[in-house]
């Protein structure tokens, strides 16, 4: 540990400011290409009351009779992958996948729940205080916002060398060369030490940014949607600077985005995240040529491609990203993987199971009208139920939401029929007008449904993991579907 | 070149729109508006007095704990010793001011019942009154500031602890928490300073209160985050980042609290617990001066003007300012 | 496409009038959108797009004010000056009054979508009581019948048990739900034209492709036109008919979209499609524009983008191009495109020396310049086959190539 933590700069010569933007720092125990930070098992989980007594309830049933945190929102949940010195990892997800948690769960800005962080061999989950705020030096971030990111009352200079400060490295005079340096470095000007963040335009500060994550001379660099917030034509300004500083300085970084295109261009290996998951990892080119994973490939053809002859971008997903408090078991994405595998219980062919799943989807989601059995089966089934077993439930699903078909023999209008319903669960009796059919039973049906078939899966038994066979490259390609089993 | 230029200058001054960019620009707004503008004038004034006040030998018990007996008051002779009661039957009680047919204008403002100058005695008064309405209100800011932001920046049990204690101080009214204060504190010897300290204790809640809700806000932003990534020490974060950007309403409000202070002052040395005869302060000068209303209603009149137009001059101040820092305003 | 346009902007000023000057956020523009199609308005921040979209509707807020042009809608006049007889501009007679434009172009005629729904939605109403309040006012129905139509609406935009979701709160929605209310509000009343302003922009991309699916849908089942702001080419190219691209106030190009992409040309529209990474192919090194845009309040001389332009030669800083047709197209519809170096525009610039380049190195680190960008720099994109109206595109080749 003593051999790390060591200011990194500490050991220079303060008046050779030149040489102290050199690139060979603090890093030299972990060679180029080798892992420099090993992520295991990472959790996150946040408690989502607040208050001395939060998330404390009690639960006779065992003992103490005290339960902690039930109500927790799972937002990072057991993520493993590596990173190798000089490289850039990708990290590419819709918002709310907690990939910017996992930034700052790396970072330690935020204490894991459970898992490891391993940064040159070393355990950052396990520090904290003081042990734990000396390497910092050694990891520095970069955040979305050009506005909030930088302290508006501070001027550039004292943004730039408040790392420097903190880790005590050079004198005064040596940190305001060095400030003046790496604002050469990121391409502004070292006249511009003296001006206040609000005299820069957005990729401007994006680059005091920069300079200021540069400044302690770190060896890995978080890069929150650095280039999200700026126009087009100054996101590829800023993301060329960001290439060539990593190339000179060798830094690593794990880039945080949800722009496919800017991953496509900085990454060399992409993680793709979904409800608190890496659902798949490959090396660029194979993760966005031959994508294994139904979400990955979902958000690859959802993406607008610059070109008209092209017009096949397209809403590819249904429905919404479950709540991370209560997410799906085993795959996460199962709840709207077009790919959900059929149950090995019943003999499907394909054509039957894809009847049933839009079906069954559509029934949860409540996306049509009621309407009678003998519709819903020309619109779900083309007027053919599956055969066997299955067939059999699908029909007494069906006999749950048509409305010629009152199940507890609930004639039309009965009022007995929808107060059963209102217990079972669900408002679907309609609004105060009464809109709704009284012997259309959605949560039945429902339960019927996801109960026969959507648990019967295995995507719903089993949490897959899967390494497949890459098609460009050699690099491993992680993808968690079980259509690899 | 030109290009060049161009874009150096409209990169540099995004100018209208920009708000809350260093005090220069709030000062500049200051000076625009009439109304704080006033308020600056009265609060130079009123200050410029107790200054001199405060470096004259007199302010016996704010600085030096004795009465001095160089006092500039004897070198300028328009002022006399504003504590010293002149022998028995050599001056004349209950003079009325010098533009009433009675009044002289060696007294311009009148004489109190003890023969005292009383324009000596006002601008005296001025000493207790407004250092201690400032020195109570900075005590209160303080205090506030510290505990707002500590609490408002970690958050947590931290945040809960500080703020119940804070909500119990709260509770107790102002002036009992005061006087309870001060009585037992003092042990039964009331005296100016523990009517600062008390006075200071009871705004700490607003204050804090004030700090926590912008530091809720400001601690959400990225360059506090920043600042913890880059391994700056909390201590630092929170002095150097937390209270500097939370800073500017608890400002505003300070300002208009000054002069609720100095009314609060006077009201304890009205009741007997501030300032202790024969220092001159205006809520004593109020005290004292009630029971003479129908002789010389005068006594009355300038201690509450005095206090009137101090505050007047710290509210209109107070005003610009808020709509000076307000990014909403502009133009 | 009729003849007849279903709005005609024309010439259309709007500026700011601020302590520091004048800012001319919208300077000059005209466009026209038939009905049925999907109309760009593409240009990155600062380009006045949305100021321009708002003029339409008469919505600019102080201190800016539509200072000229005319507005036309199906005949009607939006917005229109005319010289008074002391010669001071006034606004015309046949022109609409606030009324009008309240009680029957805005909602019903003309409707607006917003970028952030969650603004555009009061948070203390339920997402079906606004929904039906605005039917309400502007369709004059009575209440039950509102109701039922608000019902109807979110089904038709795709939200998923609308008797129930009526009842709730906007935070209770998801960012594309929000968007689909809003999108709900606007169909409503059933309007001729929809502004869309970054509709998508906030939204994931998987929830983008849903929406663009559903206006797609939507347009398809009522004819409705749309006028679509975005900075996103990706969805510019997966949606309109029609673009056209903002620089700093002026339309600088407007295309048929197949054109504006593979027959590009104006150097800006080119240096922006070649500064964008691409989700498609790995692009080795992107080449951005160099430079930021200037602010509106003191725009360039000549041409406006000639400080940051590749093609840009002498005659540029002294010329300013309008917009004027300069190919056109299989289909017979016009190109235009406001730069010098087409033959349309008899300027002299292949004779005209080329701009020195010094300056914009030097000035490098004073702008929002990229250290990246190494001298004037070959410039691959539109460059050299400058003049001869046959598309110097480096992708489309032949150009018109459109099916």
């Amino acid at each position: 540990m003593s051999d790390t933590v060591q200011d990194p700069g500490s050991d220079r010569d303060p008046d050779g400011d030149r040489s102290v933007i050199g690139s060979e720092m603090s890093g030299e125990d972990v060679a180029h290409g080798e892992t420099l930070l090993e992520v295991d098992g990472l959790k996150k989980y946040f408690s989502q009351e607040s208050g001395l007594l939060s998330g404390v309830s009690l639960d006779p049933s065992q003992f103490p009779p005290i339960e902690i945190g039930r109500n927790r929102v799972k937002a990072v949940d057991d993520v493993n992958f590596e990173i190798r010195r000089g490289e850039t990892l990708g990290l590419v997800g819709e918002s709310g996948c907690g990939k910017s948690t996992l930034g700052r769960t790396i970072l330690r800005l935020l204490k894991p729940t459970d898992g490891n962080i391993y940064f040159k061999g070393q355990d950052l989950a396990d520090l904290s205080g003081e042990a734990l705020r000396q390497k910092r030096a050694e990891i520095q971030m970069i955040f979305q916002d050009p506005q909030s990111s930088l302290d508006p009352r501070m001027k550039v200079g004292r943004i730039i060398e408040e790392p420097m400060r903190a880790h005590g490295m050079l004198d005064d005079e040596g940190r305001e060369a060095r400030a003046k340096d790496l604002l050469e470095k990121v391409g502004l000007d070292s006249r511009h030490y003296n001006r206040h963040p609000h005299a820069f335009s957005g990729g401007q500060r994006q680059r005091v940014n920069l300079a200021r994550a540069l400044s302690v001379n770190p060896d890995f660099i978080v890069c929150d949607e650095p280039v999200s917030a700026l126009d087009v034509s100054i996101q590829a300004q800023v993301l060329n600077t960001m290439e060539e500083l990593q190339e000179e300085f060798g830094l690593t970084y794990l880039f945080i985005a949800h722009d496919l295109s800017v991953i496509r261009h900085i990454s060399d290996r992409v993680a793709v995240m979904y409800l608190g998951n890496v659902v798949e990892l490959a090396e660029k080119e194979e993760l966005f040529e031959n994508p294994q994973h139904p979400y990955t490939e979902a958000l690859l053809e959802s993406i607008p491609v610059p070109d008209p002859r092209q017009r096949d971008a397209r809403g590819v997903l249904e429905g919404e990203v479950p709540s991370p408090v209560n997410p799906p078991s085993g795959c996460r994405f199962r709840t709207r993987c077009p790919r959900l595998i059929a149950p090995d219980e019943y003999a499907w062919t394909d054509e039957e199971w894809a009847h049933t799943r839009a079906f069954l989807r559509a029934v949860k989601r409540r996306t049509f009208e009621p309407m009678t059995a003998a519709e819903i089966e020309a619109e779900f089934f083309g007027g053919e139920l599956p055969t066997g077993d299955a067939g059999e439930i699908v029909r007494r699903a069906i006999d749950h939401v048509a409305t010629d078909r009152g199940d507890a023999g609930a004639g039309v209008g009965a009022e007995t029929g929808s107060g059963t319903e209102t217990e079972s669960g669900s408002d679907t009796a309609g609004g105060p007008e009464g809109v709704g059919h009284p012997n259309v039973d959605w949560a039945d049906a429902t339960e019927l449904l996801l109960e026969s078939f959507a648990r019967q899966s295995i995507c719903a038994r089993e949490r897959p993991a899967y390494e497949v066979e890459p098609e460009y490259g050699t690099e491993p390609h992680f993808a968690a579907c079980h259509l690899h089993r | 070149m030109a290009v060049g230029e161009t874009q150096v200058e409209s990169g540099a001054e995004p100018a209208t729109k920009e708000t809350e960019t260093g005090w220069r620009n709030t000062l500049r707004k200051i000076k625009q508006d009439t109304t704080a503008r006033w308020g600056l004038y009265v609060i130079t004034i009123v200050l410029a007095i107790t200054a001199y006040t405060l470096i004259d030998g007199n302010l016996s018990r704010l600085t030096f704990g004795a009465v001095s007996d160089f006092t500039m008051a004897e070198t300028l002779p328009i002022f006399e010793h504003p504590e010293r009661l002149p022998p028995p039957g050599e001056a004349e009680t209950n003079l009325p001011p010098a533009f009433h047919a009675d009044g002289t204008m060696s007294h311009p403002l009148g004489t109190d019942p003890n023969g005292r100058d009383y324009f000596t005695r006002i601008v005296y008064g001025a000493q207790v009154s407004v250092s201690v309405g400032i020195a109570a209100t900075f005590l209160g800011l303080l205090g506030g500031t510290i505990i707002g932001a500590v609490a408002g920046y970690y958050g947590g049990w931290v945040d809960d602890v500080l703020m119940r204690a804070i909500e119990t101080v709260y509770a107790i009214p102002p002036l009992i928490l005061i006087i309870v204060f001060t009585v037992f504190v003092s042990g039964g010897s009331p005296d100016v300073m523990y009517a600062i300290v008390g006075v200071g204790i009871a705004f700490i809640p607003v204050f804090a209160r004030i700090i926590r809700s912008e530091v809720l806000s400001v601690r959400e932003m990225d360059y506090i985050e920043a600042a913890r990534a880059a391994g700056v020490k909390d201590r630092d974060i929170i002095l150097r980042h937390v209270i500097p950007n939370s800073f500017a309403p608890v400002l505003v409000y300070a300002t208009l609290q000054i002069g609720v202070t100095i009314l609060i002052v006077a009201g304890i040395s009205f009741l007997g617990f501030g300032a202790q005869p024969p220092t001159p302060d205006w809520g004593e000068m109020l005290n004292t001066s009630h029971g003479y209303m129908h002789s010389n209603v005068w006594l009355s009149i300038w201690p509450g003007l005095a206090i009137m137009i101090t505050i007047m001059g710290f509210n209109l101040f107070g005003d610009g300012l808020q709509d000076a820092l307000d990014p909403r305003i502009n133009e | 496409m009729s003849s007849e346009p279903l709005l005609r902007v024309e010439n259309l000023k709007t500026q700011f009038f601020t302590d520091t000057g004048t800012v001319r956020a919208v300077d000059g523009i005209s466009f026209e959108v038939y009905e049925g199609e999907i109309v760009g308005l593409v240009g990155e921040s600062g380009a006045g797009k949305s100021v321009a979209s708002m003029s339409l509707l008469r919505l600019v807020e102080n201190p800016g004010e539509i200072v000229g042009g005319e507005v036309t809608y199906k005949g009607e006049t939006i917005f229109g000056l005319e010289e008074g007889p002391d010669g001071e501009l006034r606004k015309r007679d046949d022109m609409l009054s606030n009324e009008e434009m309240r009680d029957r172009i805005r909602g019903n005629e003309i409707a607006v979508i917003f970028q952030d729904p969650m603004e555009s939605l009061n948070p203390v109403f339920t997402v079906g009581g606004q929904l039906r309040e605005f039917i309400e006012l502007n369709r004059d129905l009575s209440r039950e019948k509102a109701r039922e139509e608000a019902v109807d609406m979110l089904r038709e935009v795709g939200i998923p048990d609308p008797e129930e979701r009526y009842e709730e709160y906007p935070h209770q929605f998801s960012g594309g739900m929000r968007q689909r209310v809003l999108i709900a509000m606007a169909l409503a009343c059933e309007p001729n034209l929809i502004i869309a302003d970054e509709p998508t922009t906030a939204l994931d991309v998987t929830v983008e492709g849903q929406i663009i699916d559903l206006v797609d849908d939507l347009q398809e089942k009522y004819g409705t036109s749309f006028i679509w702001v975005t900075h996103d080419l990706g969805v510019v190219a997966e949606i309109c008919d029609r673009v056209n691209v903002m620089y700093l106030g002026e339309i600088v190009e407007q295309a048929p979209i197949d054109e504006l992409f593979y027959d590009t040309k104006h150097p800006y529209t080119d240096a922006l499609l070649d500064s964008i990474p691409r989700p498609d192919r790995t692009v080795g090194e992107l080449d951005p524009i160099e430079g930021v845009m200037p602010e509106a309040i003191s725009p360039p001389s000549g041409c406006r983008f000639h400080p940051r332009c590749p093609d840009a030669r002498e005659v540029c800083r002294r010329v300013h191009p309008e917009n004027r047709v300069v190919d056109t197209t299989e289909s017979a519809e016009p190109h235009r495109a406001a730069c010098v170096k087409h033959d349309a525009f008899d300027v002299g610039y292949d004779e005209s020396p080329p701009l020195e380049k010094e300056p914009q190195v030097t000035s490098e680190p004073d702008a929002d310049t990229e250290a990246g960008v190494t001298g004037p720099g070959p410039g691959p994109g539109p460059g050299t086959g400058t003049g001869t109206g046959t598309g110097p595109g480096s992708s489309g080749g032949g150009g018109e190539g459109s099916e």
